[in-house]
């Protein structure tokens, strides 16, 4: 039953949610940002560890704001086309619909971020961290990605319409990114270090830094795994609140 | 809900502003690696010399990471105090300065000077790490906030060359065959789904 209800909101997602076509104009979009820094004189002078670490933040942002496009309105669309109540009445609890849903989404991410490989194994051959650069990807955007679908799908449950649940997915990413973009004298703030110190990108974006850049072993930076599980943590609560609350009708 | 989007719209316009407002209060008071000498160089003609005597020249690739070594001398007849010390970056080929927190934490810094008696000169050492491939320059500089006269010694040469191994054909091989492969799998699937 759970098999066939993934596979049901998978098949969703990549047609009617017009998944396909975000998978597609994304591979467009790495493919434009790869020629771009190969052909322009920055690019040329740019270490070749740090145009891969600008590879890896392009993947992460556009994984995620596909992902949380197709999560934030993976409930609210059912209810925008009047379908939520027949999915409501199938013998399937809100729980294993919430998790299908997720699941479903979080397939499009992660095929997203296979697509992104080849990309970033062009970007870094000649260079020791081609292994390293895709393992950390794919752990780090792995963790991301899980944790922003489930906000993005607890939003879709709460809110009724795509517009509200959409906008406010997007913007706990702007929130949450924002940290990580600090520069100058706030990041050698009070504040700018308590952020740094919680937020999940600044500590993904330390972590690929301390690994390509200063070349310093992958194991020792596993101190900026807890902000990152932490808040993956934070992310599963709320999907699990949110998923009991499924209903026909969001909230206003 | 619609609290639950307020409040997130309010959080991101703080976060925004606390951006911008942020005022500078950069001088802090860190802890100094300054060892006084006494030299018997002959006396420069500004009133405090400034001297960066290591390394003369930096040549290298990313990452470098190395101590600047800067020499103030007072050669005044009278003590000096309340000074600091700090570095200044500037990129040759890109017509720019740069904040210096982008070449290490420490970098930007100033370095407190409490006083200098007359003759004495001290060394003062400034970590940098630099990750940009570039031509710069590194100045030192002193300022006494008593007077507010700034005096800077000359310019580091500083050459830091990419050591890229970048395939271009590669890349540009996969960002063509990528959307294309992709492409046709897309009209692959459509056409068997309308076909079903």
């Amino acid at each position: 039953m759970i098999n066939t209800m993934i596979k049901k909101e998978f098949r969703e997602c990549l047609f009617e949610s017009k998944g396909l076509w975000m998978v597609f104009s994304t591979a467009v979009l790495l493919s434009i940002l790869s020629i771009v820094v190969v052909n322009i004189k920055e690019g040329s002078v740019l270490a070749q560890t740090d145009i891969l670490q600008y590879a890896m933040k392009a993947i992460f942002f556009l994984t995620f704001i596909v992902s949380l496009v197709l999560g934030a309105s993976s409930f609210v669309s059912e209810r925008e086309e009047n379908t939520m109540e027949s999915l409501l009445l199938t013998p399937v609890s809100k729980e294993m619909l919430t998790f299908s849903k997720y699941v479903g989404v979080l397939l499009i991410g992660c095929a997203i971020l296979a697509i992104s490989m080849p990309y970033l194994v062009a970007i870094g051959l000649g260079t020791q961290f081609v292994g390293t650069s895709v393992i950390l990807t794919l752990f780090i955007g792995g963790i991301l990605e899980l944790s922003f679908v489930a906000i993005a799908v607890a939003f879709s449950i709460l809110f009724q319409s795509s517009k509200a649940s959409i906008l406010t997915s997007i913007l706990v990413l702007i929130l949450v990114f924002m940290p990580g973009m600090m520069s100058g004298l706030l990041k050698q703030s009070v504040i700018g270090r308590i952020l740094l110190r919680m937020d999940p990108i600044a500590n993904a974006f330390d972590m690929m830094k301390a690994v390509l850049s200063d070349q310093l072993p992958i194991h020792e930076q596993l101190v900026h795994l807890p902000s990152l599980v932490i808040f993956l943590i934070i992310a599963f609560i709320f999907l699990c609140w949110a998923g009991g609350k499924v209903s026909l009708k969001g909230e206003k | 809900m619609r609290k639950l989007l307020y409040i997130f719209s309010v959080m991101s316009i703080c976060l925004l502003s606390t951006q911008v407002v942020i005022a500078a209060d950069t001088t802090q008071k860190i802890d100094q690696t300054i060892t006084t000498a006494t030299t018997n160089q002959p006396k420069s003609d500004s009133e405090i010399q400034v001297e960066i005597i290591s390394p003369k020249k930096i040549d290298s690739s990313p990452v470098y990471d190395g101590t600047i070594d800067i020499k103030v001398k007072n050669n005044t007849h009278q003590t000096i105090s309340n000074m600091g010390c700090y570095l200044t970056i500037v990129d040759v080929g890109r017509n720019q300065t740069y904040p210096v927190d982008e070449f290490g934490e420490n970098a930007y810094q100033t370095r407190t000077i409490e006083k200098l008696i007359p003759e004495e000169a001290v060394t003062i050492q400034i970590p940098v790490h630099i990750l940009y491939v570039g031509q710069f320059r590194f100045t030192a500089s002193v300022i006494a906030y008593d007077t507010n006269q700034i005096y800077t010694g000359a310019a580091l040469p500083v050459t830091i060359t990419a050591v890229s191994n970048l395939q271009k054909q590669v890349v540009i091989g996969t960002s063509v065959v990528m959307p294309i492969l992709l492409l046709g799998i897309g009209v692959g699937i459509w056409k068997r789904r309308k076909e079903n």
